[in-house]
């Protein structure tokens, strides 16, 4: 596991790190990666999952009685507002 | 549980004055326990009066009635802060319940508070909460286990009658273990999880926590069942009926050495004790050849973190929660979610953000979901021959707050036993059973897939024999 | 060249394809057509998916011949934008394979949900359109100029049209293109709203290659954005081409399986298509092909067509439609849809047919009824109306000059401007002088 390769991932998540933070995460995370090395070296002879099915629901609209935009930090009229020109 | 709202619903004990009663205890415990994110007595005194009033004119009803539920803080109630234990919703307030919720409130049940827990519910020990650690009520220096810690501690400190956690490598049924009480892990699709924040879609479940069986069966009886939101859930149970039918007399209850591995000397002389126990209800033992859960239970950790980390995409802080600072979307979202995470939740979303590159999805993804199957294939299989299995549900006792905090493989050896559950989706119990010294113990009893009912029912007969 | 698209249409439902919010959202208020479940609030999760949406979706694939699968997996697609509320954007593995569209072929279909709209400049976002049912077609890179792009499009938004699969009337499809030249690279060019951008930003960017391929500079595969302001295609910062996506089988979401029945159901019930009713035109009512085309393209033109062909010569009909109104509509930059009155429309053209007015008072009322100074049309026509029933008089004149109808058979051609003359004197020269020599004609061949 290259360094430069944990930067990139760590850029795809979007997490701002400290160097400190950075740090300390590689090297745990090369210790819990090669604790899951040891799932190559089970096996199991059969296979199992169970069929779920997943019938489709009718076309009826309803609207959602309360307002849910109460969760939004910031309001302009009933829009959310982001930071502008990002 | 029964006796208590049989009670409250005849006028013998008040609503309200049932629920004095465990604002009394709460007043008492929690400045030290912190099992609570939110409180909110004044509503659950209101809610206490109408009850009343219901008394008094005789029309008190509802399966739960006058029952004070304390509610994780990853379970949306209306109304209430949602945090997960979290700066990143540290204000956050939901504007819709869980189903589970609804169906409990509805049944009669008024809700405290939200509890403790770890953050975003990635723990086993209750530590890792931005509004601090929740302690164990046997041992204030000693954790509570996690991540529904302070579910566990409401139910054994008195604090509530009942309360719901989420399981999803063992959080309900760990600490559970730690304070001695019952805990329980439904079959994965037997309670919507509509109003549950995701931790691993493909594991958690909401699930009880109640000082007896029979509190685990009335919740359980409520909130199983199909809701048209959670398009998993397809089948109901009869948990009631089945409670108050069963007869333990020649059940089969297998365990095995695989079972064993690694777990430390107290915890095994009480298992073997357990064994004895089961023995004496009439359960034939059957020692098995089960899956060696030391190899196996890096596996859980291989399907969570990458399901994990895409569950937490949501959190951008732009839409809702705590906003970043930047002059670009990139460091805007970044920032929020730096300062808005706590470190094992950061840990696990890069963890889980690097299982889920392209790059490393063939070794290790698919290679994960495979052997998933073949768990599920082994223990189909140990069913057609016992009706129970059994293990202790931690392979330890409940250690000191702070000792394995920053050592995350040691943190997570707690979950050995417990995964399987979650891994193949079959329902667990914890089994509150005898102390060692003044630490509780806790044993874990698991049941064939959507046979829940008689698992609770199996698990009353070992109520208080430890 | 080769060019290829992505084409993104908004489904026609009443509800949202993973929760029952209403659709309608260009005309509600900002973020009120939302809940839990398409903000992507904590602990929402999807309900079972929209069964509407994967029959409009089977439609499109059914009709452009498609082989359907028998399941579909719903995935995650992960990056972070603040219209995508959940951080990922739920997209199926492909619903049908294999299909065409005249020359282009079609290689795959797929159900997706809309993210919502988010205004860089103001910085607002409005989730209303989040969660709204889309259908992706992707085709193989068939199209080998700028004009058979064109056509294809145009051909593929008449079939949705006729399908009555499209959402938002006025949001015709939005497209990805992508083309290479000779000796270049695949570029990309993201979120043209129009054909018409399309077809700009294709040449603008077959220009651009050119320069690049000549200058010896080479072209490298890339994705672009296109600027319509502009009018220029722009190369995207590497941080967001450079996006791993992390595609991921949604675990809320268990596999869909498609009914076979429900398949046989659609096929067998597919309205007509565009290319079987122009087929049908011609064939029915003996129209030039070209006709037939015309009135195809303008649906609501064609039905009015065939609504009215019974009570008058349709090939007269389609032709008063296909150039005499379509002529005067592009002229004020009108369609159909404007049209004040149709049966004025009719009655117009069934005046003229009759004889009863000239053509060129035909035109003067349709300009009249267009530009609506006309209220009531049959007055106007009354006005304008020179003969009641001139096949009478044309009929009475044949009647009373037999021996010039005799001449005129005989082989004497000329014999028919005497019989004219004379029903333009009985109607004091009111009558249509071509539309007389024309029933005449009839009359006596």
């Amino acid at each position: 596991m290259e360094r430069e390769y944990f930067e990139h991932v760590v850029e795809i998540a979007r997490i701002k790190l400290s160097e400190e933070e950075k740090e300390r995460f590689f090297k745990q995370i090369q210790e819990i990666f090669s604790l899951l090395e040891r799932v190559k070296e089970i096996d199991f002879p059969e296979e199992y999952e169970e069929p779920v099915e997943n019938p489709l629901r009718k076309d009826v609209p309803e609207p959602f009685e309360k307002d849910p935009t109460i969760v939004f930090p910031k309001k302009r009229g009933r829009y959310l507002e982001v930071p502008r020109n990002l | 549980m029964r006796e208590l709202v049989k009670e409250l619903k005849s006028g013998e004990l008040l609503p309200s004055e049932h629920l004095e009663e465990v604002i009394e205890k709460i007043e008492e415990r929690e400045p030290r326990l912190n099992a609570f994110i939110s409180l909110d007595v004044e509503g659950a005194r209101e809610r206490a009066k109408e009850l009343d009033k219901l008394v008094r004119s005789g029309r008190a009803s509802g399966l739960l009635f006058g029952l004070v539920l304390a509610v994780k803080d990853n379970i949306a109630v209306e109304g209430m802060r949602l945090t997960c234990a979290s700066r990143m919703l540290e204000n956050y307030v939901s504007p819709f319940s869980a189903t589970a919720v609804e169906r409990l409130v509805r049944e009669g049940a008024i809700v405290i508070g939200k509890t403790n827990m770890d953050e975003f519910a990635c723990g086993s020990s209750g530590e890792t909460s931005y509004f601090g650690p929740t302690r164990n009520p046997w041992d204030e220096e000693r954790v509570p286990g996690g991540s529904s810690s302070g579910s566990a501690v409401a139910v054994a400190a008195g604090m509530s009658d009942l309360s719901l956690g989420s399981d999803t490598g063992g959080s309900i049924r760990n600490p559970a273990s730690f304070t001695g009480v019952f805990g329980f892990k439904p079959t994965y699709n037997l309670v919507s999880r509509y109003g549950l924040v995701d931790l691993a879609m493909s594991l958690d479940v909401i699930g009880p926590f109640s000082p007896d069986a029979d509190g685990i069966a009335l919740s359980m009886e409520v909130m199983a069942g199909p809701d048209g939101r959670d398009a998993g859930v397809q089948r109901s149970l009869s948990f009631l009926e089945t409670f108050d039918a069963f007869d333990p007399e020649g059940v089969r209850v297998g365990w095995g050495e695989g079972f064993l591995e690694g777990v430390e000397e107290p915890v095994r002389r009480h298992f073997e004790r357990f064994l004895n126990v089961l023995d004496s209800i009439g359960a034939e033992l059957v020692e098995l050849r089960v899956p060696p859960m030391e190899k196996v239970w890096p596996l859980y950790y291989l399907i969570m973190y990458p399901e994990f980390a895409s569950a937490m995409q949501r959190y951008n802080g732009l839409t809702y929660g705590l906003r970043g600072e930047g002059s670009n979307l990139y460091e805007v979202i970044a920032d929020a979610r730096g300062k808005g995470f706590g470190r094992e939740v950061k840990r696990r979303i890069i963890l889980g953000t690097y299982l889920s590159m392209e790059r490393y999805e063939k070794s290790f993804h698919e290679r994960g979901v495979k052997l998933r199957r073949g768990l599920r294939a082994e223990v189909k299989k140990l069913f057609e021959e016992v009706d129970f299995l059994t293990s202790p549900t931690v392979p330890f006792l409940p250690f000191r707050l702070g000792e394995r905090l920053d050592d995350p493989v040691k943190m997570y050896a707690a979950d050995a036993l417990t995964v399987l559950a979650n891994l193949t989706g079959i329902p667990a119990i914890n089994v509150p059973f005898g102390r060692e010294g003044r630490l509780p113990v806790g044993m874990q009893l698991m049941g064939r897939w959507f046979e829940d009912d008689r698992l609770v029912a199996m698990a009353r007969f070992l109520e208080g024999r430890g | 060249m080769r060019i290829g698209f992505e084409i993104h249409v908004q489904l026609k439902t009443e509800s949202k394809l993973f929760c029952p919010c209403p659709t309608n959202y260009w005309e509600a208020e900002p973020n009120s057509n939302v809940c839990p479940v398409c903000l992507g609030l904590p602990g929402s999760k999807p309900h079972p998916v929209n069964e509407e949406s994967i029959r409009k979706a089977l439609m499109v694939a059914l009709s452009l011949g498609m082989e359907v699968k028998p399941k579909i997996l719903f995935l995650r697609k992960h990056y972070f934008y603040p219209d995508l509320p959940s951080g990922y954007q739920r997209t199926s593995t492909p619903l049908a394979v294999n299909g065409r569209l005249g020359k282009v072929r079609i290689r795959e279909i797929h159900v997706e949900e809309d993210p919502g709209r988010y205004d860089l400049k103001e910085g607002l976002v409005d989730f209303n359109r989040s969660g709204v049912s889309l259908i992706e077609i992707v085709t193989e890179p068939d199209m080998t100029s700028v004009e058979e792009a064109e056509t294809f499009l145009k051909d593929l938004h008449l079939l949705l049209t006729y399908l009555g699969v499209i959402l938002n009337p006025s949001v015709v499809f939005r497209v990805d293109a992508n083309i290479s030249l000779e000796g270049g690279e695949r570029v990309e060019i993201k979120n043209i709203n129009s054909i018409e951008s399309v077809k700009k930003a294709l040449r603008y960017e077959i220009l651009r290659q050119k320069r690049l391929l000549e200058s010896g500079r080479g072209v490298k595969r890339e994705t672009r954005h296109w600027d319509e302001a502009r009018g220029v295609t722009v190369s995207l910062r590497v941080k967001e081409t450079e996006e791993d996506y992390r595609y991921m089988p949604d675990p809320d979401i268990p596999p869909v399986s498609i009914d076979p029945s429900l398949v046989e159901e659609l096929r067998s019930s597919l309205p007509e298509l565009p290319w079987e009713r122009k087929e049908r035109f011609v064939r029915e009512y003996g129209v030039d092909r070209t006709v037939a085309d015309a009135l195809v393209r303008d649906k609501a033109l064609g039905e009015f067509f065939e609504e009215k062909a019974g009570e008058i010569s349709p090939k007269f009909w389609a032709e008063f439609l296909t150039s005499r109104l379509k002529g005067e509509l592009n002229y004020r930059g009108l369609d159909f849809s404007a049209v004040p009155s149709k049966e004025g429309v009719f009655l117009i053209a069934k005046a003229w047919h009759d004889g009863r007015i000239t053509k060129e008072a035909a035109v003067e009322l349709l300009r009249k009824l267009l530009d609506g100074e006309i209220g009531d049309v049959s007055a106007e026509i009354e006005k304008f109306s020179v003969v009641e029933n001139v096949e009478d008089v044309v009929r009475e004149v044949v009647e009373a000059f037999p021996e010039v109808v005799e001449d005129y058979r005989k082989g004497k051609k000329a014999a028919i401007n005497r019989l004219v003359g004379e029903v333009m004197k009985r109607t004091r020269g009111r009558a249509d002088a071509r539309r007389v020599r024309e029933l005449l004609e009839k009359l006596l061949s």
